[in-house]
């Protein structure tokens, strides 16, 4: 990325409008349409911007109504799109051969891919990983839980938001090409998956809570079950546990509730009878 | 009557955190739990709750496949808060986050979903007309339809709930708890595989397996089963450029 006077240096936009269009990101889903989904709260962002660039009552107009085009993305992800939309609606402004309809081109053939990266950023591993540290920390009692989750997960949250803006804006509608050329972003997000699940790996292994309660008793000799399993394999029943569940979302399209509702069903009986604990 | 109106305001402003805040995860059970933990004074209580249901409600997620997941900000508050209040059993939180999970998310379509329809609609309108005052201001009506009607149901909830609640549970067996103590070891197994459903594939499944033996056989902590991960990803960052890399059929890897 150019330092922050280079960019903007002939530019109509100035880091005030896209500064304003940053705040209002935070506000995307607030009108959530059922149709066009986030696309009240992209136009909503876009209106520093716009004004800006068209001074003339039908212009904007026209400019809002194209941003009002259904768009919907991960959150996070956003401000890239917006700042990269910023650019082009500046191209178009000034440029009457800059065929409009591209603008929205780029935006639906971004907003895919970008949720795709951003649910398996942001949902898959920082989520995942801050909540890891803090659920382990919260277990104990430690206050520090819930304060170091916010915070391992809020810093690329919130980097991600104020960089990709910038970036986005810097790329313009070269945005395209560079994503797609080299396969930096796909090589991203296999990394990521890959950090998430190692996380959940040793997740299901500290905490999901079954044993076996299973004593056999004949003479003097003792034999419990879990014992001889924690040599073999320990924890193998959380893990047993999870993949049975995720056979029967995946493979079974069974419903969550049921599975819930299940789970008590059978704590309850296996409990009665003594087998897990 | 003052600690019902702060857990419905919690749950209110949890709703929130994705509409004005960008989703900070303020709305996570781990949060919410915690905050009325707060309320009642009884912080231990409220942390470990809010651990417990942050595992089970780990892949309850508002993308792709779970278009309308269960409400476990409410969810949490309410049940935490319910069981703080009547000074029970803490185990009983768990068996009453869904129900009341379920309950919050299916009035959501009488409320603010089609309230905000009405406004994005007229938002439309405005904007072909270059008036950007209405569209702002119809942005601020939405936020504060997710705010109020969560912070409605919840503080009715807790009015009427908790006397309900007081008098239930005097009826509950030991048995019962027993077998909720189980059910709570295994729910975090749930979460787990509702988030495998979105990020597992057999190509990734190794890490799983590796993270997994990590802690079932040396015993590692999260953080440093966290660090092995980073230190993978990084690997697969650096080595990227290799020309071997590019023969993989990339497109099929981004399916995750």
């Amino acid at each position: 990325m150019k330092s922050k006077d280079e960019m903007f240096k002939g530019k109509k936009l100035s880091r005030k409008e896209l500064m304003a269009t940053f705040w209002r990101a935070f506000l995307l889903p607030a009108c959530y349409s059922m149709d066009r989904m986030q696309a009240p709260g992209f136009a909503y962002s876009m209106i520093p911007v716009l004004k800006k660039l068209y001074p003339n009552k039908e212009d904007l107009g026209k400019a809002l109504t194209r941003q009002s085009e259904v768009y919907n993305t991960t959150y996070a992800m956003s401000p890239f799109i917006l700042g990269i939309t910023a650019s082009m609606e500046e191209e178009a402004s000034s440029n009457p051969n800059f065929l409009v309809s591209t603008i929205n081109n780029i935006k639906v053939a971004l907003m895919g891919p970008l949720a795709g990266i951003g649910d398996t950023f942001f949902w898959g591993t920082f989520r995942v990983i801050a909540a890891g540290v803090g659920t382990t920390l919260a277990l104990k009692g430690n206050i520090l839980g819930p304060i170091l989750f916010l915070i391992l997960y809020n810093i690329p949250h919130l980097l991600t938001r104020y960089y990709g803006l910038f970036l986005g804006y810097d790329l313009g509608s070269k945005a395209i090409d560079s994503l797609s050329s080299g396969g930096g972003f796909q090589r991203a997000t296999k990394a990521a998956s890959v950090m998430g699940l190692t996380v959940v790996g040793g997740m299901i292994a500290s905490m999901v809570n079954i044993k076996f309660d299973f004593v056999f008793k004949s003479g003097r000799t003792t034999l419990d079950l879990q014992k001889i399993v924690d040599q073999i394999c320990p924890d193998i029943l959380p893990l047993a546990v999870t993949f049975f569940m995720y056979w029967l979302l995946q493979k079974k399209k069974v419903k969550t509730s049921w599975i819930m509702i299940g789970c008590f069903v059978f704590g309850i009986l296996f409990k009665y009878l003594g087998i897990f604990k | 009557m003052v600690q019902s109106f702060l857990v419905a305001l919690i749950g209110g402003i949890g709703h929130i955190d994705e509409r004005i805040f960008g989703m900070t995860m303020i709305e996570r059970p781990l949060v919410i739990c915690t905050l009325v933990g707060l309320v009642y004074g009884d912080l231990k209580t409220g942390l470990i709750l809010g651990a417990q249901i942050e595992l089970l409600s780990m892949g309850i997620v508002g993308i792709g496949a779970n278009a309308a997941p269960p409400d476990v900000i409410l969810g949490g508050a309410l049940s935490t808060a319910l069981v703080l209040q009547t000074g029970t059993d803490s185990k009983l939180a768990l068996a009453l986050v869904m129900p009341i999970a379920a309950f919050s998310m299916a009035t959501k379509y009488i409320t603010y979903v089609p309230l905000n329809q009405i406004l994005s609609q007229k938002s439309l309108e405005a904007a072909s007309r270059g008036d950007t005052k209405t569209m702002e201001r119809n942005q601020w009506i939405g936020l504060f339809d997710y705010f109020i009607f969560p912070f409605l149901i919840g503080l009715v909830g807790m009015l009427l709930g908790a006397p309900l609640f007081k008098s239930l549970v005097a009826y509950i067996p030991d048995w019962l708890t027993g077998g909720f103590e189980l059910a709570s070891g295994v729910l975090p197994a749930l979460g787990f595989a509702l988030l495998m459903q979105l990020t597992f594939t057999k190509k990734f499944a190794p890490y799983l397996f590796l993270g997994f033996i990590l802690v079932a056989f040396f015993k590692l902590t999260n953080i440093g089963v966290a660090m092995v991960g980073g230190v993978i990803a990084a690997l697969i960052l650096l080595n990227g450029n290799d020309s071997s890399d590019n023969n993989e059929g990339e497109v099929e890897d981004n399916e995750i």
